[in-house]
C-alpha cells in the first residue's frame, strides 16, 4: 500500500535560481552566502560545521568551568569557590560538556559526513535537520542563560532527588536544567528521525548494509540509541519540572513521591547516553585506523555486531549506576551480571582495533595518533568500567573520584580524543585545506600528558575515599598531593587545547590568503566522501556513485597482484570528481526552522518566571509552524513540483512539525494543572 | 536485524541495477520511475520510526503511573508508625462507564481515519473531507469528554497536586489528550488544504501518515484504558 | 520477506485493494467494539475473579492492539522494515519498564494495603522534617 511519489532518492530539486515565491506565506531566503547563507540553509554539510563550531564554543565554556574547579580543588581549603557556585560550576561543567559539546560534535560529524559516506546529496528532512541544529543552540543558551538568572542548576548532571527539589535548591537553576534539556532533547529526537530515515532510504545504487562504512553503521546505532531513549528522560524531566514548577510531588518522599523512579528514568536514558556518546567516536577510529595502518578493517562484520550488541545491551544495565540505591539483592545481582557482559563486545572492538594496526605500514599522522591514544587510554577506562561492575567493590568507589576518572577516561581519552582526530583527518574535506601536523603532533602529545597528569591520580584519590562533588577538603586527609598534580594536568590540557586553537587559526589565515583548495583525497582513504572533492561541493557529487565495495574509493584506486599486496589501477585524480556539475538541484533554504525554534526558549522562560514570556513564544512557534507547512520544501517556481526529498506539506514531515507544537500545548495543559491546583484541595 | 534488513535490500540491488548506471543525475530529467532505497517513503518510514518512539515516552509514563497509583494512602516511618495520611487514590473514583463511552468513540474516530485514507487513495475528495472532519469531531468529541473527566475529579477534590497518584494520573491521560490535540489539528490542516486544493492526489501519502499518527494514539489509549482504568 | 520494496505509485492503488480494504476495516471494528465491550463488562465481574478478570482484560488489551496495527495500520501488509521498526520499539520498551517495575517491587505484595510500597522488613526511610518551601 506504499504510495511512493514517483523520483529518485538521490535527486533535488533547484536551489541555484530560487525567486521569492507566491505559495508560501512569506518569501523564502534567498541568500547563499554571508551570514542569511548560514542562518536560513539547510545544507547538510553548513548544519554539520555549524555544530562543530557551536560545540566548539561550548566546550571553551565548559573548559573555563573545569579549570575554576581544578583551581578550587587545588589546595585543602581553598576560597576560590563557595559550596553553593562550586556546585553550580562542577553541574554546569558535566552538562554542558555531555550535551553540549560531545552530544552536537557527534551532530556535526553525522551531519557532514553520513550523507557524503552514503552517496547521498543531503538528508532526507533537510528543513528539519536546521531545526535540529537551531533547536539544539536555543535551549543551550536557554541553559546557559541561567548564570544570569539566578544561578545555574546545583544538583550535579544526575541531579538526583531530593538535591534537585524546591527545599534544597530553591534558585531556578534546576528548572533551566529540566526545560532545557527538553528542549535540546527535542532537538536530538528530530534529528535522530531524519539521520535514520536517510540512512535507511537515501543509500547510493549498491550501498547495502554490508558495504556500509563503519562510522554511517556506528552513528545509525547511535540514532537508534537517542530515539529510544530520549522519551524516557523527557518523561523524567517533564516529571522534575512539575513537581518543581507545579507543585507535584513525584521525588517528594514527604509527600508520597520516591526518588528511586527518578533514577531509574534517568539511567535509562542515561546509561544508553554515555555509548551514545562514545560509538560514533568508535566509528570514526575504524575509518581514521585503516587509512593510515594501509590495511582494511579487520573483522568488519564483526565490529558492526558488536556495536549493534554494545548499543541494545546497554539498555539493559542501568542500575549498575544504582547499586548504593538499596534496591535489592536481586536486582543488585541482575545488573551487575548484564554490565559484566557488555565489556565484552567493547573488547572485541579494542581487539579488532589492534589487529588492524598490526604488520600495518603505520602512518603517524595526528590523526592517526589520536586514534591509538583513544585505543589506549578508552582501554584503561573500560577497565576500570569492569571493577565498578561487580556490585562489591562498587559499594567502595562509588561517588568517590575513582568514578571521575573512569567516565573521564572514557569520554575524555574515548570520545575527545577520537573526536580530535576525526577534525585533523576531516578537516580538509570540509574546508579545502589541511590542518597543521607540526602543530597537531604537539597538540596530541601535550593533551595526552595532560590528560593522564589529570585523571590518572584521580584512580588513587579515588581510592584513598576523597568523595566526588564536595566543594574543599581539609590538609589532613592525604589528598593534597595528587589534587595539586590533577590540576596541573587541567592546565596543560588547556595548553593543548590553546594549541589546537592556533593551528585551527594559522591555517585558515593562510588559506584566506592562499586561497587554493589542497589536493583531493589527501590521504589516500578509503570511503565513500572521499570521492568528492575537498572542500565538498555544493551538491556533493556530480554523478552518484555505484557501490559494489565496502571501501569503495580505495578499490577503485587499488587492485591485487597475485600476492594480495595492492597495486595502484588508477590515480586518485583520476577517481575523485571534478565537483564541477552545474544545474544540480538543491532544498531551498527557508526562515522557519530558525524561527520555529527561536519559540521555544521563550516558552521556557514563561514556564520558569511568567507566563506572559510564553505568549510571544507560542505566537512565533505558531506562525513558524503554518509558515513551514505552507512552504514546499523546494521552490516550486523552479520547476520541479513533485520531485523534492521532502515535501514540507506532506504528512510525516508537518506530523514531525506539529510535534512542535508540543511545547505549546503542554504549556497550555500546564496553565491547566496551575488553576487545578488552586481549586483542589492542596495537601498540607 | 541487519541481515535480514539486508536481504531486503540486496533484492533491490537487482532494480538498482539497470537504471541508475545511465542517468546523469546532474542533470535532472530523471522523474519518473526511482524509489527511495527501500521502496518505502520518506516520510511514511520517518513517522514510524517516531511512532517507535513514542512507545518508550509511553512506556515511561504508563509505569510512572503504575508505581504511583496506590502510593501512598498513608505514609508510614522507620518504626511502622503512620506519620501522614493523604487522600485516597483516584483510581477509587474512575467512572468506568463515562470512559468506556470514550473509548468507543476514539475507537469509531480511527474506523472513520481508514475511510478518510481510503478515500484519498480514490482521489475522492468530497469523501475524504467527510471522513476527514469526522475523525476530527469525534476526536474533539473524546477531548471534551476528557475535559468533563479532568473537571468532574476536580470537583470531586482531586486536583493534580492533591497527591502522587493523581498527579501521576493526570500526567498520563494529559500528556494522551496532547497527543490527541495535536492529532486534531494536524486533521484540521488537512482538511483544510484539502478545502483549498492543495492537497492533490500525488500527496495522498500524507493522509496515510497523518492516519499512522491517529491510530497510535488510539493505541496508546487502548493500552491506557485497559492498565489504568479497567485493572483494579 | 514477501514484501520488497513496493514501487507503487498512487495510479498503482487498485481499486479492488481499496473496497477490500473498507470491508475489512468494518469487520475489524466490529471485532473491537465487541472487544470493548466484553472489557467494559469485566467492571461487572465478581470481585473474586480479579485474576481471571485480569489475565482476560490483557489478553483483549493486546488483540486490539494488534489489530489496530496490523490493519487499521496496514502493519501486515505494509514493508517489513516498519513492522521490525515498531515491534522493536514495542518490545523494549516493554522489557525495560517491566524491568523498572520489577526492580520496584511492584510485584511484591508488601501485606499493607498499599501494595507497591517496600514490604515491611525494607520500609520507607522516614520523611525529613522540613516541609518543601512550595
Ligand atoms: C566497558 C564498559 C563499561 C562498564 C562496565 C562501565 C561501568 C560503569 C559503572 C558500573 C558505573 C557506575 C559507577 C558508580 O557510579 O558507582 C559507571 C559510571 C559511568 N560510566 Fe561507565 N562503564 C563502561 C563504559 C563507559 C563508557 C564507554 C562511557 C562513556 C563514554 C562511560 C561513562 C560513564 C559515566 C559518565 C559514568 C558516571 C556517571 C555518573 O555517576 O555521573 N562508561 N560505569
Ligand atoms: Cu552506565
Amino acid at each position: 500500500m506504499a504510495l511512493v511519489t514517483a523520483r529518485t532518492p538521490l535527486e533535488l530539486t533547484s536551489g541555484d535560481n530560487v525567486q521569492p515565491q507566491p505559495l508560501g506565506v512569506f518569501a523564502r531566503p534567498t541568500a547563499t552566502t554571508g551570514i542569511k547563507g548560514w542562518l536560513f540553509s539547510v545544507d547538510h554539510k553548513k548544519v554539520g560545521i555549524l555544530y562543530g563550531a557551536a560545540s566548539l564554543f561550548f566546550f571553551l565554556t565548559g573548559g573555563v568551568e573545569a579549570l575554576l574547579i581544578r583551581t578550587q580543588l587545588a589546595r585543602p581549603g581553598q576560597k576560590l569557590l563557595s559550596a553553593d557556585l562550586y556546585n553550580q560550576v562542577f553541574t554546569m561543567h558535566g552538562i554542558t560538556m555531555i550535551f553540549l559539546v560531545i552530544m552536537p560534535m557527534i551532530a556535526a560529524f553525522t551531519n557532514y559526513l553520513m550523507p557524503l559516506q552514503i552517496g547521498a546529496r543531503d538528508v532526507a528532512f533537510p528543513r528539519l535537520n536546521a531545526f535540529s541544529f537551531w533547536c539544539f543552540l536555543f535551549g543551550a543558551l536557554f541553559l546557559n542563560s541561567s548564570w544570569l538568572l539566578g544561578g545555574g542548576p546545583d544538583g550535579g548532571w544526575f541531579n538526583y532527588a531530593p538535591n534537585s527539589g524546591l527545599l534544597f535548591s530553591p534558585s531556578h537553576g534546576i528548572d533551566f536544567y529540566a526545560l532545557g534539556l527538553i528542549i535540546t532533547g527535542i532537538a536530538s529526537s528530530v534529528s535522530a528521525v531524519n539521520l535514520i530515515v536517510t540512512t535507511i532510504n537515501l543509500r547510493a545504487p549498491g550501498m547495502t548494509w554490508s558495504r556500509m562504512p563503519m562510522f554511517t553503521w556506528m552513528s545509525l546505532v547511535v540514532q537508534f540509541l537517542l530515539l529510544f531513549s530520549l522519551p524516557v528522560i523527557t518523561v523524567a524531566l517533564f516529571l522534575l519540572m512539575l513537581d518543581r514548577l507545579f507543585g507535584s510531588s513525584f521525588f517528594n518522599t514527604a509527600l508520597g513521591g520516591d526518588p528511586m523512579v527518578w533514577q531509574h528514568l534517568f539511567w535509562i536514558f542515561g546509561h544508553p547516553e554515555v555509548y551514545i556518546l562514545v560509538l560514533p567516536v568508535f566509528g570514526i577510529v575504524s575509518e581514521i585506523l585503516p587509512v593510515f595502518a594501509r590495511k582494511p578493517l579487520f573483522g568488519y562484520p564483526f565490529m558492526i555486531f558488536s556495536g549493534i550488541a554494545i548499543g541494545f545491551m546497554g539498555f539493559g544495565v542501568w542500575a549498575h549506576h544504582m547499586f548504593a540505591s538499596g534496591m535489592g539483592p536481586m536486582s543488585v545481582t541482575a545488573f551487575s551480571l548484564a554490565t559484566m557482559f557488555i565489556a565484552v563486545p567493547t573488547g572485541v572492538k579494542v581487539l579488532n582495533w589492534t589487529a588492524t594496526i598490526y604488520g600495518g605500514k603505520l602512518k603517524f599522522t595526528t590523526a592517526n595518533l589520536f586514534s591509538m591514544g583513544l585505543i589506549a587510554m578508552f582501554t584503561i577506562g573500560g577497565l576500570s568500567g569492569v571493577t565498578h561492575a561487580f556490585a562489591p567493590a562498587d559499594t567502595q568507589q562509588t561517588d568517590t573520584y575513582y568514578i571521575v576518572a573512569h567516565f573521564h577516561y572514557v569520554i575524555f581519552g574515548g570520545s575527545l580524543l577520537g573526536m580530535f582526530g576525526g577534525m585533523y583527518f576531516w578537516w580538509p574535506k570540509a574546508f579545502g585545506y589541511k590542518l597543521r601536523e607540526g602543530l597537531g603532533k604537539w597538540h596530541f602529545w601535550i593533551m595526552m600528558i595532560g590528560f593522564n597528569l589529570t585523571f590518572g591520580p584521580m584512580h588513587i584519590l579515588g581510592l584513598q575515599g576523597m568523595s566526588r562533588r564536595i566543594f574543599t577538603y581539609s590538609a589532613n586527609q592525604g589528598f593534597d598531593f595528587w589534587n595539586m598534580a590533577a590540576t596541573i594536568g587541567a592546565f596543560i590540557i588547556a595548553v593543548s587545547v590553546a594549541i589546537f586553537i592556533w593551528n585551527v587559526w594559522v591555517c585558515y589565515r593562510d588559506h584566506r590568503r592562499n586561497p587554493v583548495a589542497c589536493e583531493p583525497d589527501p590521504w589516500d582513504a578509503r570511503s565513500l566522501e572521499w570521492i568528492t572533492p575537498c572542500p565538498t561541493p555544493v551538491h556533493n557529487f556530480d554523478t552518484i556513485p555505484v557501490v559494489s565495495e565496502v571501501d569503495e574509493v580505495w578499490h577503485r584506486k587499488y587492485g591485487h597482484d597475485e600476492a594480495g599486496r595492492p597495486v595502484p589501477i588508477a590515480t586518485r585524480a583520476e577517481v575523485v570528481q571534478k565537483g564541477d556539475a552545474e544545474g544540480v538541484h538543491l532544498p531551498s533554504p527557508s526562515y522557519w526552522p530558525i524561527v520555529l525554534s527561536a519559540g521555544l526558549p521563550l516558552i521556557g522562560y514563561g514556564l520558569i518566571f511568567s507566563l506572559a514570556w510564553a505568549i510571544p513564544g507560542g505566537i512565533l512557534v505558531l506562525v513558524a509552524l503554518f509558515g513551514w507547512v505552507m512552504e514546499p520544501s523546494t521552490d516550486p517556481d523552479a520547476g520541479h513540483h513533485d520531485e523534492h526529498p521532502s515535501d514540507a506539506a506532506d504528512g510525516g514531515d508537518a506530523a514531525a512539525e506539529l510535534e512542535g507544537s508540543e511545547e505549546a500545548e503542554v504549556a497550555d495543559q500546564a496553565e491547566d494543572a496551575k488553576t487545578v491546583e488552586l481549586e483542589g484541595a492542596p495537601v498540607g | 536485524m541487519a541481515d535480514t534488513a539486508d536481504t531486503a535490500l540486496t533484492a533491490n540491488v537487482g532494480a538498482f541495477d539497470e537504471p541508475f548506471h545511465q542517468i546523469d543525475f546532474a542533470h535532472e530529467g530523471v522523474a519518473a520511475g526511482h524509489q527511495t532505497s527501500t521502496g518505502i517513503s520518506n516520510e511514511k518510514l520517518g513517522m514510524w520510526t517516531f511512532l517507535g518512539s513514542e512507545c518508550l515516552l509511553f512506556g515511561a509514563l504508563i509505569s510512572t503511573y503504575l508505581l504511583y497509583k496506590n502510593r501512598p494512602g498513608t505514609i508510614t516511618n522507620v518504626a511502622g508508625e503512620v506519620v501522614g495520611q493523604v487522600h485516597d487514590r483516584i483510581s477509587e473514583h474512575f467512572d468506568i462507564l463515562f470512559t468506556s463511552a470514550s473509548s468507543f468513540v476514539l475507537l469509531a474516530s480511527s474506523l472513520t481515519m481508514v475511510f478518510a485514507v481510503v478515500a484519498a487513495q480514490r482521489n475522492d475528495a468530497p469523501r475524504l473531507r467527510l471522513w476527514l472532519g469526522t475523525t476530527a469531531g469525534l476526536g474533539a468529541v473524546f477531548i471534551g469528554g476528557q475535559v468533563y473527566e479532568f473537571t468532574a475529579f476536580v470537583r470531586e477534590g482531586f486536583g493534580f497536586t492533591t497527591n502522587v497518584s493523581t498527579s501521576a494520573f493526570f500526567t498520563l491521560t494529559g500528556f494522551h489528550g496532547v497527543h490527541v490535540t495535536i492529532g486534531i489539528l494536524m486533521l484540521l490542516v488537512l482538511l483544510a488544504l484539502s478545502l483549498k486544493g492543495r492537497l492533490p492526489f500525488t500527496k495522498s501519502e500524507s493522509v496515510e501518515i497523518i492516519g499512522l499518527y491517529w491510530h497510535f494514539v488510539d493505541v496508546v489509549w487502548i493500552v491506557i484504558f485497559t492498565i489504568v482504568y479497567l485493572i483494579k | 520477506m514477501t514484501t520488497i520494496a513496493e514501487t507503487e505509485t498512487p495510479a498503482d492503488v487498485h481499486p479492488e485493494d481499496l473496497h477490500h480494504d473498507t470491508g475489512r476495516s468494518w469487520q475489524v471494528a466490529a471485532a473491537l467494539f465487541v472487544l470493548t465491550g466484553l472489557e467494559v463488562s469485566t467492571y461487572f465481574w465478581p470481585h473474586g475473579w480479579h485474576r481471571v478478570t485480569h489475565v482476560t482484560l490483557i489478553v483483549m488489551m493486546v488483540l486490539k492492539f494488534a489489530a489496530v496495527a496490523a490493519f487499521f495500520m496496514h502493519l501486515k501488509f505494509d514493508h517489513t522494515m516498519l513492522r521490525r521498526l515498531f515491534v522493536f520499539g514495542i518490545i523494549l520498551a516493554m522489557v525495560v519498564f517491566l524491568g523498572v517495575l520489577s526492580a520496584m517491587t511492584f510485584w511484591v505484595n508488601s501485606g499493607t494495603t498499599d501494595f507497591n510500597n517496600a514490604p515491611h522488613e525494607r520500609p520507607i526511610p522516614p520523611p525529613p522534617t522540613r516541609a518543601p518551601t512550595s
